[in-house]
């Protein structure tokens, strides 16, 4: 038994799922067969949800509140080199759902990054520039208030009282 | 390495009850303390990043020094990955050079298992094959870790998510050359014993018989959950009675047994509260120390 191949073979079964096997290991073969695989992947896919939930709070709640938590993360889980830090991981996704399409998911989690970067010390000013208030949603609402065509700006360092400075932009 | 507090402890039962603990949690800390002898700490958990590298920050460092003047401190690795084709986790490694040699620690652990391939992270933890010439490199690596530490190494049974590798060994087979050749200790997981029963049929009283119980230190007990017709490794609740059971079993057939250890994961530490953990060791000890 060659352990390198081995390990492969199981690395791209857990991470990739049965697409593109190619092996004729019969207990790779036994593996890729097996219920525990599915099992094993959705339980990796919830702890990856976990992960997320516990590092990026913001923007998972936003997520969450939107209905498209699950299907962000693991989107994210399936394109990402996962890390084992939470905090790495954490700063990933933050990148990860900086470009999404929903530009109040991409605005909190670039607000979320600054804010995460600003605690741990960075000296960096960090703007954010949002179509909306985000006061309604970073108390937790689900819709922002859009009526009123109004733009906003987030200021985010360590030399703010608080972090954060919002001030409405033209 | 750091020996110093060790007289100031108090004195020992053996074994003594330990549990999981990742710092900046003063309810928990003050809550466990009267009940535990022993905190088990995990390096990769109390890791937050410096830069790309992850390292402990001081005031957790801080922390655990003044812990281990009330409780001896236990290290349990997660991310050494001793199984991976391609060598350690050098950051692991240095995770636990900063955090032993700053914090005395009772002895230090790890998984027999592997997490990372080609240096990517698994998501996951998966068995070792039980063949021949992966004993042969675990055990050189079991001494290399001994030879850099001055500590006691031990190794954990893992739980098999995925079926078994047909290998050279059975499982207390492997564990017992392993142990003959290095000198390590083991943690037996009596909670992945039954996941594996559970999963895969595995027999637990077979093991037992024949695994040498005389290196097991420390053992591992925890609860979890059934998810879609399988027994869930995934520390996230009290002890089941049946767990309970097992390791007052194998309790009297291991002599040298010094520590008992109720794991958590970090969501279960959050959602079941100090109180519910304190009261879960207080349950331990009555049915366990007594």
């Amino acid at each position: 038994m060659d352990l390198a191949a081995h390990q492969r073979n199981l690395f791209r079964l857990v991470t990739l799922g049965r697409r593109d096997l190619t092996t004729s290991d019969p207990y790779i073969q036994a593996v890729a067969a097996s219920p525990h695989l599915d099992l094993l992947r959705g339980v990796i896919l919830e702890w990856r949800e976990f992960d997320v939930e516990r590092s990026c709070v913001l923007t998972a709640a936003l997520l969450q509140r939107l209905g498209i938590f699950k299907e962000v993360v693991h989107d994210f889980a399936g394109l990402q080199p996962i890390s084992p830090f939470v905090e790495k991981l954490g700063e990933a996704f933050l990148d990860y759902a900086s470009a999404h399409p929903n530009r109040l998911v991409g605005c909190m989690a670039q607000f979320e990054r600054a804010i995460l970067r600003v605690k741990r010390g960075s000296a960096c000013e960090y703007t954010v520039d949002w179509p909306c208030d985000p006061r309604p949603l970073l108390n937790g609402k689900l819709a922002p208030d859009s009526a009123s065509g109004l733009c906003y700006r987030t200021l985010i360092s360590e030399q703010i009282e608080g972090y954060v400075r919002l001030t409405q932009i033209d | 390495m750091h020996n110093e507090n060790q007289q100031l402890r108090r004195p020992r039962r053996a074994p003594a009850l330990a549990t999981t603990y990742e710092g900046r949690n003063p309810k928990l800390l003050d809550r466990i303390l009267p009940v535990v002898d022993f905190i088990e700490v995990t390096p990769d958990s109390l890791a937050g990043m410096n830069g790309n590298a992850p390292s402990i920050p001081e005031d957790k460092i801080r922390e655990l020094q003044s812990v281990a003047s009330e409780a001896h401190v236990i290290v349990h690795g997660v991310g050494l990955s001793i199984g991976s084709h391609d060598g350690v986790s050098d950051a692991y490694v240095r995770m636990l050079d900063q955090l032993l040699e700053c914090v005395p620690a009772r002895w230090h652990s790890e998984h027999l298992g592997y997490v990372t391939v080609d240096g990517n992270h698994l998501g996951t933890m998966l068995a070792i094959p039980k063949t021949e010439p992966v004993l042969d490199m675990i055990c050189e690596r079991v001494r290399i870790i001994q030879d850099r530490y001055s500590l006691p190494f031990l190794v954990e049974n893992v739980a098999h998510v995925l079926p078994d590798y047909p290998g050279d060994y059975s499982e207390a087979g492997f564990l017992n050359e392993l142990t003959r050749r290095t000198g390590c200790g083991l943690i037996l997981d009596v909670y992945n014993l039954e996941c594996d029963a559970y999963n895969h049929a595995f027999p637990i009283h077979e093991f037992l018989s024949e695994l040498d119980m005389r290196p097991v230190r420390e053992l591992h007990l925890a609860g979890g959950v059934i998810h879609q017709g399988f027994k869930l490794d995934v520390h996230s609740r009290i002890t089941a009675d049946s767990t309970v059971a097992l390791a007052r079993q194998v309790l009297g057939m291991a002599p040298n047994v010094e520590a008992i250890t109720y794991e958590l994961l970090a969501e279960a530490i959050e959602k079941l509260g100090p109180e519910t953990i304190g009261q879960e060791l207080e349950r331990l000890a009555g049915a366990l120390l007594n």
